[in-house]
């Protein structure tokens, strides 16, 4: 999966799960650096999502058929 | 047969009366009476004196003024009403009645008795139960809403939502939620969220209003949808002090419908403060990881391990030096040793050289044929002899041979 198709909320579970796994001292040298790595280039992943981010609101409007369908407002 | 008085079995009137009282208010300690006011007075105290009554009876009643301060309607009599409360009994007059805590007129009275009996219900079905209830997600990418499409709650939501969290996709199912149908139409859109199963939470509520207005979500069909929901569902109903079935049913509930918005996503201003935070942490981490490793480092090239090894090396050193003297001055030794027995055999075999007793002035004698003489058995008179000098050589004819008495032991051992 491309980090595009990853949700906000996996990518700040990973980096939740990265930053605690840091805080602790059982990691390797190497470990430890590539894991720091990762978790800033995630913090500037959801920073850039959170930037661009403009809401999008959707309306449900029931259809012929009796089911529902997603209109996007303004 | 009437009966003739007997000493054990006779009450005073005060232990009758003890007795009715704690009866009457054991039984009746919390009830709910519908009835008719008449009679009411409003004594300067601030207490209420009334009377309830039906076609077949009356109840004398109070409600004392801490308790009917809160009452929203005005009382007045011959209105019908739903009044809840305790039976006090007085013995001073033989009198009981009801202390009215809370007065509700008799249209909401019925609802208020409605509301009672569906959460009784549905609390004993489990429906309110803790454990039923779901986590909510720490960032949902999309917010499924049930409100009227008009009014101050879908407008307080997606202006809270937006400003906190806009990187959430809220999806509007706009539904009527007071008057007939509204309930209806509200379960069905929590279906059909679910059906969709797109939205990660839903809320689901109405702005304030009376408690009719807020009926609908008091209805069974609302409570069973919520409880339903595999989607976890925050109920924000009304203003903070109102409460409905919904609020029980839901995973969440939130006081008002901003609350709910509030309580759903995150702020990002507040992530975006928690992104700086941990960069830092994640910068100050690394470099005292980096020191701890570097002064490991240090410590170990200052241990003894490497140290010992590096002695040893000098030691080695060390040995080779002294190798190499001790070969360097045993072959010396050994070369001046030869260089000695060298010249000693020189000198042996200088003294040696035949010659070289030629040239202390001695002569050697030979015969004809070149063979020495060493006696002089070898020679008689006439014998052909040769000698030889350092610087010449003579021959001549040996004559007057004389051999010596004595043996002569004046040769050396070799002749």
């Amino acid at each position: 999966m491309s980090e595009k198709d990853k949700s906000f909320e996996e990518l700040m579970e990973e980096l939740e799960t990265l930053v605690s796994k840091l805080e602790g001292d059982d990691l390797k040298l190497d470990d430890a650096i590539k894991q720091n790595e990762r978790a800033l280039q995630l913090i500037h992943l959801c920073r850039d999502r959170l930037d661009s981010a403009r809401q999008k609101i959707d309306k449900l409007v029931r259809t012929a058929d009796g089911d529902f369908e997603q209109q996007t407002m303004d | 047969m009437a009966q003739s008085p007997e000493l054990n079995n006779t009450l005073s009137v005060s232990q009758i009366t003890g007795h009715i009282q704690h009866t009457l208010e054991k039984g009746f300690a919390s009830v709910w009476v519908k009835g008719e006011i008449s009679n009411l007075t409003r004594h300067s105290s601030g207490h209420w004196y009334f009377s309830l009554k039906d076609s077949g009876a009356q109840l004398g009643s109070v409600m004392f003024k801490r308790q009917n301060e809160s009452v929203r309607f005005e009382p007045a009599h011959g209105m019908e009403i739903t009044a809840h409360g305790r039976i006090s009994v007085y013995p001073p007059q033989g009198r009981y009645q009801l202390v009215v805590d809370q007065m509700l007129p008799a249209g909401q009275g019925d609802l208020h008795l409605a509301f009672e009996n569906l959460k009784k219900k549905l609390h004993s079905e489990g429906l309110f139960d803790p454990t039923h209830k779901q986590k909510l997600p720490a960032y949902p990418a999309k917010i499924g809403i049930v409100t009227s499409p008009t009014g101050a709650a879908i407008r307080d939501m997606i202006n809270i939502l937006s400003r906190r969290f806009p990187l959430a996709e809220l999806v509007l199912f706009p539904v009527k939620v007071q008057g007939e149908g509204a309930a209806t139409e509200i379960a069905n859109a929590i279906e059909a969220f679910n059906r969709m199963n797109e939205c990660q939470v839903l809320l689901v509520g109405r702005g304030g209003g009376s408690l009719e207005d807020l009926w609908a979500f008091n209805e069974e069909i609302v409570a069973r949808a919520i409880a339903h929901s595999i989607i976890p569902i925050v109920s924000a109903v009304g203003h903070e002090t109102d409460t409905t079935i919904s609020d029980f049913v839901a995973d969440h509930r939130a006081p008002t419908p901003s609350a709910a918005a509030e309580l759903v996503v995150p702020d990002h201003v507040e992530l975006i403060r928690w992104f700086g935070q941990v960069e830092q942490s994640l910068q100050s981490n690394m470099r005292s990881r980096i020191d701890k490793y570097g002064q490991r480092l240090d410590s170990i090239s200052r241990s003894y391990a490497l140290k010992r090894s590096e002695l040893m090396i000098e030691q080695f050193y060390q040995k080779l030096d002294h190798l190499e003297d001790t070969s360097l001055r045993s072959t010396q030794e050994k070369i001046s040793r030869l260089t000695a027995r060298l010249d000693n055999l020189s000198v042996s075999i200088e003294a040696l050289n035949p010659l070289a007793i030629l040239d202390k002035g001695y002569s050697v004698l030979s015969g004809a044929q070149g063979e020495l003489i060493r006696s002089i058995e070898q020679i008689s008179d006439g014998t052909e002899v040769h000698m030889r000098l350092r610087d010449g050589e003579i021959s001549s004819i040996a004559s007057a041979v004389k051999k010596k008495k004595n043996k002569v032991t004046l040769t050396r051992g070799s002749f």
